[in-house]
Order: structure tokens, then sequence, then C-alpha cells
């Protein structure tokens, strides 16, 4: 932890070097998709800031990484697949409703059901005594 | 029983109480974890992805990182500019020695006459030295910065991955009893 922690500030320590502007896809339609994609993710090295604002070196390149697989004509899902596989669900703005994650989505609504019920047996038993 | 019974059963009240205690003890027991287990790389287990590189010594001529395969082999990231990455040369020197293993460096982000000029300085312990200038590795290998060390098992897929500097003790602990183990399971 201490290592890591060390690691990222020495990592900020490290002199400021110019990150240039995106050069966005000749193809608008193409440019489009690619910045739609990227408005779905999160920079993976700055807290919780979203991948389109990060002037990092690393979310350049994740972002041109994606510009140059629309380019190729990969999928949003294969794109998105690419990044997890790198970055994990992380990455992702919005994490895929997946098995691994229904707890996360699902956890909620089950508390407020078992709560609901709870709540509706009380209520029963107050008018029925 | 009559149904009635049921409904009126003190016991059913205890399950909501039941399922927030479970949560609550849930939640507790994080806040004592002291030491959070460090976050293992979604690229461990996978193989090595497929990147073509100049190489430092020579941008004629490019290496593929699918070509490293039956060796156990180390592939490093680092840069002239990398402070951290100074530190962790002389490890990574006797990492190649004591463990046996290859290491294959790329250098990221970073300009031809620098890389060579630095290797010069501090010494060149890696068997190639790709050279990244564009970046190309970073979404391609998962880099969250410098350094980044990655463990090939001879499968070509990656076995560890280390974000940031290599302790000694990431190197005693980890590093080279992964090495080891890997070349006698061959």
């Amino acid at each position: 932890m201490r290592s890591r922690l060390l690691f990222f500030l020495l990592l900020f320590a490290i002199p400021a070097r110019a990150v240039l502007p995106d050069a966005p896809l000749d193809d608008p339609a193409q440019e489009a998709r690619a910045k739609a994609l990227i408005a779905q993710m999160r920079c993976v090295v700055c807290e919780g800031e979203p991948l389109a604002d990060s002037r990092t070196e690393v979310a350049a390149d994740i972002r041109r990484a994606v510009r140059e697989q629309v380019q190729a004509g990969a999928g949003d899902r294969q794109i998105k697949d690419y990044l997890v596989s790198r970055y994990g669900e992380a990455i992702l703005l919005n994490p895929a409703l997946r098995p691994a994650t229904f707890p996360l989505w699902l956890g909620p609504l089950v508390i407020f059901l078992a709560a609901a019920l709870a709540a509706s047996f009380y209520f029963r038993q107050r008018r029925h005594p | 029983m009559h149904p009635n019974d049921i409904r009126r059963s003190p016991y059913l009240r205890l399950i909501p109480l039941g399922i927030f205690l479970m949560l609550a003890l849930l939640m507790a027991s994080g806040l004592f974890n002291s030491k959070p287990a460090p976050m293992v790389s979604p690229l461990v287990g996978k193989e090595m992805p497929n990147l073509n590189l100049p190489q430092a010594q020579n941008t004629a001529r490019t290496f593929g990182l699918r070509a490293i395969r039956n060796e156990v082999a180390i592939v490093s990231l680092f840069a002239s500019w990398c402070e951290p990455c100074v530190a962790e040369h002389t490890l990574l020197a006797r990492l190649a020695q004591e463990s046996g293993a290859r290491i294959y460096g790329i250098a990221w982000r970073d300009r031809q006459e620098k890389v060579l000029a630095w290797l010069g300085k501090h010494g060149n312990p890696y068997h190639v030295v790709m050279l990244d200038e564009l970046g190309l590795s970073t979404a391609a290998l998962g880099v969250h910065g410098l350094p980044e060390t990655y463990v090939i098992a001879p499968s070509g897929v990656i076995a560890h991955k280390h974000s940031g500097p290599l302790t000694e003790e990431d190197l005693q602990q980890t590093i080279l009893p992964l090495v080891a183990r890997m070349k006698n399971a061959k």
C-alpha cells in the first residue's frame, strides 16, 4: 500500500510533459461513436475523473486506442471488452449487468423488498390482533 | 396451526433485523481489514497481447511480444524520464542474474537517443529493448504508469503484473519464487 502511494506521488513529481490534444477521426460518424464510447469510461489513473476530461498520458493513449479500434471497424461491445480485460470493470462508468455485478445492482432492491415484506406483516398483525 | 398464527410469529419480525445485522457485520469486517489485498490485474491469466514495436538499438527492426515463448520471461516498462525507474533498474539487473529469466524492456513514451543514453549510463539488463514512442503499449498492456513489470509463463500467459517500482521485498517474496516455480514446472 505504501509503495503504491509513493509510486503515485512520484508520478506527480515527474516534470510535466505535454500531452497533445486528441486527434479526432476524419469520419464524423466514427468520431461521434468514439466520443460516445469514451464518455462511458473513467480515467483509470485519476480518482473518479471521466476519461474524456483527463490530461494524463495514459488517458490520452486509451482514448486514442478507442479511436483506432472504431476506425478499424470494431464494435462497441468489443472495444469495451478489450479495455475491461486490461483495466477491469472499473474503467466503465456503468459496470455491466453480469452475474458478477448482480449483487451490486439488485442488492438495494432486494433489501427494499425484504423491508416492505416485513412491514406488511407488521401492519397486518396490527389489524388482526 | 391456524394460518394467522404464522403472521403473528415473533420470529418473522426478526428477519429484517437479521439481514441488517449480517450486512453490518460484513461492512464492519471491512473496517478492520488493515491490509487490503493488492488488486490483481485482470490481465493475469491472459495471453500476452500481440504488439510489435521497433527496437531501440535499431529502429529498422521490430520485435513482437508474442515471440516471447517457451521461456519464463519478464517484461519491464520504463523510460529515461522516469525517476522511480532508476532505483528499480539495479534490482532488474539482479533479477535477471538471480532468476535466469530474460528481461524484455519497453521504453514507454520515450525517444531513441534518450533511451540509449540512459542505458549507457545506467546499464542494460534487457535482452531486447523496444521503443514505444507513441504509447501504443498503454491500452494493449493495461498500463497505469511507470514502471510496470510483467512475469510471463512459457505458454505466453501473463503470470503476474506489478504496477509501480519493484522493491527488494517484491523480488524476494513474489517475483523470484514465482519465476523459480515456473521454471521447475517446465
